[in-house]
């Protein structure tokens, strides 16, 4: 993960920089995040955060995180992608009961009673999830005060331009122009 | 004179150190228990306190001066939101109230935004009735300069707690000090403890100059005197709240509904006066539960006597 600064403000730059590592850290999300990009101009004031995810987030369903197969008891899963393991059995605990769902070795689940055909489809993974966590870092570390925002969250890269004044289409174009760099795209 | 002391020790026999307090002639203004551990905070006339050190040292405990004994201080952030709290808010507040000091964590309802920040005069009233104030700002120099208007018309000393060292504030506040700004986490480090020890040092120094300045007209009775008389009432006496009473720099603050009890708290008589006499009681501005008690200076009474 790499973190840029720009600004007016010397100790702020330094102070932010470390803020904003932190906070992605607290929340676990350090090892999604590649680039980070931070413009800040206090005296005016206006905040630019433009960042890109490692890979695009996407929505997962159950058989793309795990190999499915009918067995006499029911459901049996190979956990394919571990990352998952832990919402894939939160999310069998709570449709079908914690006693009907055994995690038989680190990779294999059975679920009793159950067939392939009804729990193939069950998502495991919303892509919004990652992205809210990362906006909601972002949000952290902003100063509470700049309440007028302009978001771009289309795709891997995510701009917020947060200011606590008007907010204008010359401070737009420059959220647009970051978000560009970034590698993102505009739709206006 | 009373003096604040700090025993840190066990609960093992704290029913002989509680008993030779009341002999005495102290007072314990805090205790805190956490399970077998016991921290009382006392005041204690000062030629009295060999014999407390002494009885502290056979129970296995340690006693030490509290430079912040007897005050009431608040830590003011601009607002209660994540960005300014927990950290490092809390961390000041707890390292103040290990030097013995009441403190009291307050975030302003309108402080956020550079240009929008307001504090309201019922926020300053609020906090005019501590002892001492620390304001924390951010990381921003135009920003905390923005900002000198929610201190600047304080009337008690405030200790402004920054990220960079701004300009043109030394008028504003008694102190000044830089280098700690946002936080999200607990000061634990070395260089963030150094730091915590710098406010409090600077806090100390606030403290002991309105002391000195106190000094210099003596209040006409000693709010450990007061809180004495204070601990016979019902009210006080059955009151759930923790530290129903709080002594402060030049009285003393009752967490006793004002209404309902100023006429008991007026007849109290304190060397043959009544303390209405001797003393300004009215209701606190934080909450109609609290009554602060002003205890008058010397002059003041002789002045109010000849009239």
């Amino acid at each position: 993960m790499n973190i840029t600064v720009e600004g007016t403000d010397p100790y702020g730059n330094e102070a932010y920089h470390e803020l904003f590592r932190r906070i992605l850290i607290d929340l676990g999300k350090n090892r999604v995040v590649e680039e980070v990009r931070i413009v800040q101009r206090p005296a005016d004031p206006v905040f630019v955060y433009s960042l890109r995810l490692r890979t695009r987030p996407e929505r997962r369903v159950l058989s793309d995180v795990a190999t499915l197969r009918d067995e006499p008891e029911g459901a049996r899963l190979t956990i394919s992608d571990e990352v998952f393991a832990p919402a894939i059995l939160s999310i069998l605990w709570e449709r079908y009961r914690r006693d009907r769902v055994d995690q038989l070795s680190r990779y294999e689940i059975s679920v009793q009673g159950v067939s392939v055909e009804e729990i193939e489809d069950i998502e495991v993974s919303s892509g919004d999830k990652v992205k809210n966590e990362i906006i909601d870092a972002m949000w952290r570390t902003l100063p509470e005060g700049m309440k007028a925002r302009y978001n771009l969250t289309e795709g891997n890269v995510l701009t917020i331009l947060a200011t606590e004044d008007k907010m204008t289409e010359e401070l737009k174009e420059e959220a647009r122009a970051m978000h560009r760099a970034m590698g993102g795209e505009v739709n206006v | 004179m009373f003096e604040v002391l700090m025993f840190d020790g066990g609960i093992y026999r704290s029913n002989e150190l509680y008993e030779l307090i009341d002999d005495l002639g102290g007072v314990v203004i805090n205790q805190t228990r956490s399970q077998q551990m016991l921290m009382i905070t006392m005041a204690i006339p000062g030629d009295e306190i060999p014999a407390v050190e002494k009885l502290a040292k056979e129970l296995g405990g340690v006693t030490k001066k509290v430079s912040l004994g007897g005050t009431e201080i608040a830590v003011v952030g601009p607002t209660l939101g994540r960005h300014h709290m927990p950290h490092p808010i809390c961390d000041i507040a707890e390292m103040l109230r290990r030097l013995g000091a009441i403190t009291v964590v307050m975030g302003l309802a309108r402080g956020r935004g550079k240009g929008r920040a307001q504090i309201m005069a019922e926020e300053k009233a609020i906090v005019n009735e501590y002892d001492a104030a620390v304001f924390m700002m951010g990381n921003f120099k135009t920003c905390i300069e923005a900002k000198s208007h929610l201190f600047s018309e304080i009337e008690k000393p405030v200790v402004l707690v920054t990220g960079p060292r701004p300009e043109g504030l030394d008028e504003d506040c008694e102190a000044i000090v830089d280098g700690v700004g946002r936080k999200s986490e607990r000061m634990r480090r070395p260089d963030e403890r150094a730091k915590l020890e710098e406010i409090s040092e600077a806090m100390v120094k606030v403290i002991e100059d309105r002391r000195k300045i106190i000094l210099e007209d003596p209040l006409f009775v000693h709010p450990a005197e007061v809180m004495q008389l204070l601990e016979g009432l019902d009210a006080v006496t059955y009151n759930l709240r923790p530290a129903p009473v709080v002594l402060r720099l030049d009285g003393l603050r009752v967490k006793i509904p004002y209404r309902e009890h100023v006429k008991e708290l007026e007849e109290l008589q304190v060397y043959g006066r009544r303390l209405g006499d001797v003393a300004e009681i009215r209701p606190s501005r934080l909450s109609d539960s609290s009554t602060i008690i002003r205890i008058l200076s010397r002059s003041e009474v002789e002045y109010k006597d000849s009239e």
